[in-house]
């Protein structure tokens, strides 16, 4: 431990005896702890690192601001109340009307074109439909990104893959007021952000296997950013098997007043190896979608570019009828998983950590390379909120997004997790645990079951992880934690027809024989963050791999006692051992986020299948990936 | 007196027509200067981000970090030790060099390349300039020192410094990355100064669009 995290610990130590003490502002005035006119603890040694920082400037600002500390080393968010506001449902995405092409709007310029398969116009803009500008601004993309590669791999007739869509969407990407928590001094007019379809999270859409999906993402983004952010957009499905000119690849940036046409084939991975849909055992189920702009990907994912995808079995996929995820409102067939009508108990779970300045206006800490934590955890858009539960079993998708802090759950009672899926994908068998953890990107998809208690009962959701800085957890586990969501039990009878199957999706089969070894050094370097020595490049391929074939990668971490979170996009991974050992349990599935803990190194397997194109692979420690932490691999 | 009191007097321009802070980078004539808010534009700048402390170029001359150098323009900033052990910083100034080329007639227009002594006790005006023969910096790209306190109130606050103060305190341990960003539009992010002259003039084309 260094001498600042030991002068960090030591202080956060202090305020924790505060509050187990309950000290309340006005024991800390009288005391002459608390600076009446500021509101803040006074420069004392070991109360405050101000008084120990070198400059004891409190205008100078901390480099990474430790969250709930005093300036000039910390920042505190304003107080707001807990369990004032209920936990917004995210919106349930419809398609256009009717479900029709026709009614995709063609977009600002009124030159724009009907959805079709080859997306990219000439160079005024005619012709095609998606509206790619920066393929013809920036020739010397063409290398990367010749035009006629552009083309939608799924949607033409002569292809290999040919699944035209037939569900038809829209999104726009805009500013609006959000109120995280109605005590800030922005009130319940709230703040700007900017968001999918104006909300955050964005609206949660749920497609199927066997229904390809189409979606248009209008940038109506203003220049004007919000002190943060650029409003140029790349939109990334987290997660989903996809040929990459829909991948929302970082270099591929939508300008404001533009549009960009995505093509989900939704076909499982293995479609060329098995025929028909794929393999249903490669089945993915919760993925999210979020901003991937180049050196911007933290700053527009903070300013609210982020939302859901749940994708369900296609119907009947499994011969064995008690098999398959199929979004069930009556929970009668396949696994017969919580889901209810208009998915009542299929519930998606935003969290996200803030920061707000001691005027309650929204901060990101633009000059912190290390990563952004913040004082306020939100779910669904709302600083500790309220969710009242019936008293039955919920299928609830637990989504991190960031930018930096890592959660590790429990719950009040002490009563179980019961987790069904990991990274989205069913794990072969339900695992039960009272406790995990949760790096940036990772999913869960956990069942609760709230029929045994008593109506009237409130359950809180801890965040028992404790982090001050961007890098990592301190390691420390607070009891019982910070409170994070409080569910409150309804009265009244409910039908449940959700079981918890003993068995859910069984692994696919990894016999291919592996045919290439690579390995990958994730490290700081020299202030930098580097894989494999070197920053990102945008004009460097550094892995070219054909298509069909299997790889074993090695994840390093190359030490300094940082963790990393790294994510593959297009395909996932098993692990075949974890610092030399086998894994178990919760990372024994298939996963697209293997978190490296400090010196950690980690043996993955992948198969490259199905589509080709530029993908990248990048921390998703989001501040580190706009550092430099990532880099482009090519499917050929 | 701070510059907004002075402005409120009526004194700038008589201010800004002496040599104390006149620089080649104003180029309004001194009349509508009076006009011009005297308040930073940006939110950025207003909070701090962007410290509005004087430093002094590679070319002799006295300006202010934000007022002359960063608002309404299109900024790369980076740090550099002229005795670099690893190499690194003369590989940076060499990127800078051709990047300065590909970025054309854009260069001292509305781009600027802002690199900043981390020795600034030991390298005055006159050692930056006979460094900078190197380099061949165009005008636009200027070498800076400043009095030590000043440069560091810079390095950390646009997050140049290292949050552990062991590393921190190594020289050598100094980072490749540069700050990029257009002060009008406050869009922010950094590049490597070891990744590709190509590669650090692309972010230019996709900050002013
Ligand atoms: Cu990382």
């Amino acid at each position: 431990m260094s001498s600042y995290e030991k002068l960090v610990q030591n202080t956060i130590d202090l305020h924790r005896q505060i509050t187990q003490a309950k000290l309340t502002r006005r024991d800390l005035l009288k005391m002459g702890m608390l600076s009446a006119a500021t509101g803040m603890l006074l420069p004392m040694s070991g109360l405050s690192l101000r008084a120990l920082a070198k400059d004891d400037d409190p205008t100078n600002p901390a480099i990474c601001p430790v969250p709930g500390l005093a300036p000039p080393l910390g920042m505190i968010s304003p107080p707001t109340r807990p369990w004032i506001e209920e936990m917004p449902r995210l919106v349930e995405k419809q398609t256009v009307r009717g479900n029709h092409p026709d009614n995709i709007d063609t977009g600002y310029y009124g030159y724009g074109g009907a959805p079709g398969p080859m997306p990219v116009g000439d160079a005024q803009g005619r012709g095609g439909d998606s509206k790619i500008h920066c393929l013809y601004d920036h020739p010397e993309m063409a290398s990367h990104f010749p035009v006629q590669n552009m083309g939608h791999q799924a949607w033409s007739a002569n292809g290999l893959i040919y699944c035209p869509p037939e569900k038809w969407y829209e999104l726009r990407e805009k500013q609006f007021d959000h109120v995280w928590h109605k005590d800030l001094p922005a009130g319940s007019g709230g703040q700007p952000a900017w968001g999918f379809d104006g909300v955050f999270p964005g609206p949660m859409f749920r497609v199927r296997y066997g229904e390809p999906h189409f979606v248009r993402i209008h940038n109506d983004l203003p220049t004007r950013n919000l002190g943060f952010g650029i409003n140029q957009t790349s939109t990334h499905l987290h997660n989903m098997h996809m040929p990459a000119e829909s991948d929302g690849n970082p270099l591929l940036p939508n300008y404001s007043g533009s549009y960009w046409d995505h093509h989900y084939p939704n076909v499982y991975a293995g479609v060329k190896q098995f025929g028909g849909l794929g393999n249903p055992n490669e089945g993915l189920g919760t993925l999210f979608y979020h901003d991937h702009k180049l050196d911007f990907t933290a700053q527009n994912v903070y300013a609210g570019l982020v939302g859901m995808t749940s994708i369900y079995d296609a119907p009947g996929i499994y011969a064995n009828p008690t098999m398959g995820d199929y979004g069930d409102p009556e929970e009668a067939t396949g696994w017969r998983l919580p889901c209810g009508p208009n998915f009542e108990f299929d519930v998606g779970l935003v969290f996200h950590d803030r920061q707000f300045d001691t005027l309650g206006a929204d901060f990101f800490p633009l000059a912190c390379f290390d990563g952004a934590v913040g004082d306020k955890i939100t779910v669904n858009g709302k600083i500790q909120p309220f969710f009242p539960v019936k008293r039955r079993k919920y299928r609830f998708r637990m989504l991190n997004i960031g930018p930096s802090r890592t959660y590790q759950w429990a719950l009040s009672n002490n009563s179980n997790f019961v987790v069904i899926a990991t990274d989205g994908n069913l794990l072969p068998a339900p695992i039960t645990v009272k406790t995990f953890q949760q790096v940036p990107a990772e999913r869960f998809d956990v069942i609760l079951d709230f029929s045994k208690y008593v109506p009237g009962t409130q359950i809180i959701l801890y965040n028992r992880a404790e982090q001050t800085s961007g890098a990592k957890p301190t390691g420390k586990l607070l009891t019982p934690g910070v409170p994070v969501l409080k569910f409150i039990v309804d009265t009244g009878a409910v039908v449940d027809n959700s079981i918890i199957p003993s068995t859910l999706r069984p692994l696919p089969d990894i016999s291919t024989p592996v045919t290439n070894n690579r390995t990958w050094e994730f490290k700081r370097r020299s202030g930098e963050w580097v894989v494999n020595r070197e920053p990102f490049d945008r004009n460097v391929i550094s892995a070219t791999i054909q298509e069909g074939t299997a790889e074993k990668w090695t994840i390093v971490n190359g030490g300094g006692g940082w963790t990393h979170p790294i994510h593959v996009h297009h395909e996932e991974h098993r692990v075949l051992s974890y610092n030399g050992k086998p894994v178990g349990g919760l990372y024994a599935g298939r996963k697209d986020v293997i978190s490296l803990e400090k010196n950690a190194y980690a043996e993955i397997y992948l198969r490259f299948r199905d589509f080709k194109g530029l993908y990248v692979m990048h921390c998703h420690n989001t501040v580190h990936e706009d550092h430099a932490m990532m880099v482009l691999w090519k499917l050929v | 007196m701070n510059r907004r009191e002075f402005f409120n007097l009526g004194l700038a321009p008589f201010l800004l027509s002496t040599s104390v802070t006149a620089t080649n980078t104003i180029s309004a004539p001194v009349a509508s200067m009076a006009n011009q808010p005297a308040e930073p534009l940006s939110r950025l700048a207003k909070n701090g981000f962007l410290p509005n402390v004087p430093l002094v170029t590679h070319r002799n001359q006295n300006v202010r970090f934000y007022d002359d150098l960063v608002r309404e323009k299109t900024v790369l900033i980076n740090f550099f030790l002229i005795q670099c052990s690893e190499g690194r910083c003369p590989l940076a100034m060499a990127n800078l060099r051709q990047v300065q080329n590909m970025l054309g007639s854009r260069m001292g227009k509305d781009v600027f390349f802002l690199s900043i002594t981390l020795q600034p006790l030991l390298n005055t005006p006159q050692a930056l300039n006979k460094y900078a023969e190197i380099f061949k910096p165009k005008p636009g790209w200027d070498l800076l020192t400043g009095k030590p306190e000043d440069v560091e109130t810079l390095r950390r606050t646009l997050g140049f410094a290292d949050a552990d103060p062991e590393l921190d305190n190594d020289l050598q341990n100094h980072t490749s990355l540069a700050r990029y960003g257009n002060d009008k539009l406050e869009r922010w992010g950094m590049v490597s100064l070891r990744s590709s002259p190509n590669n650090i003039a692309s972010t230019f084309k996709w900050l002013t669009v």
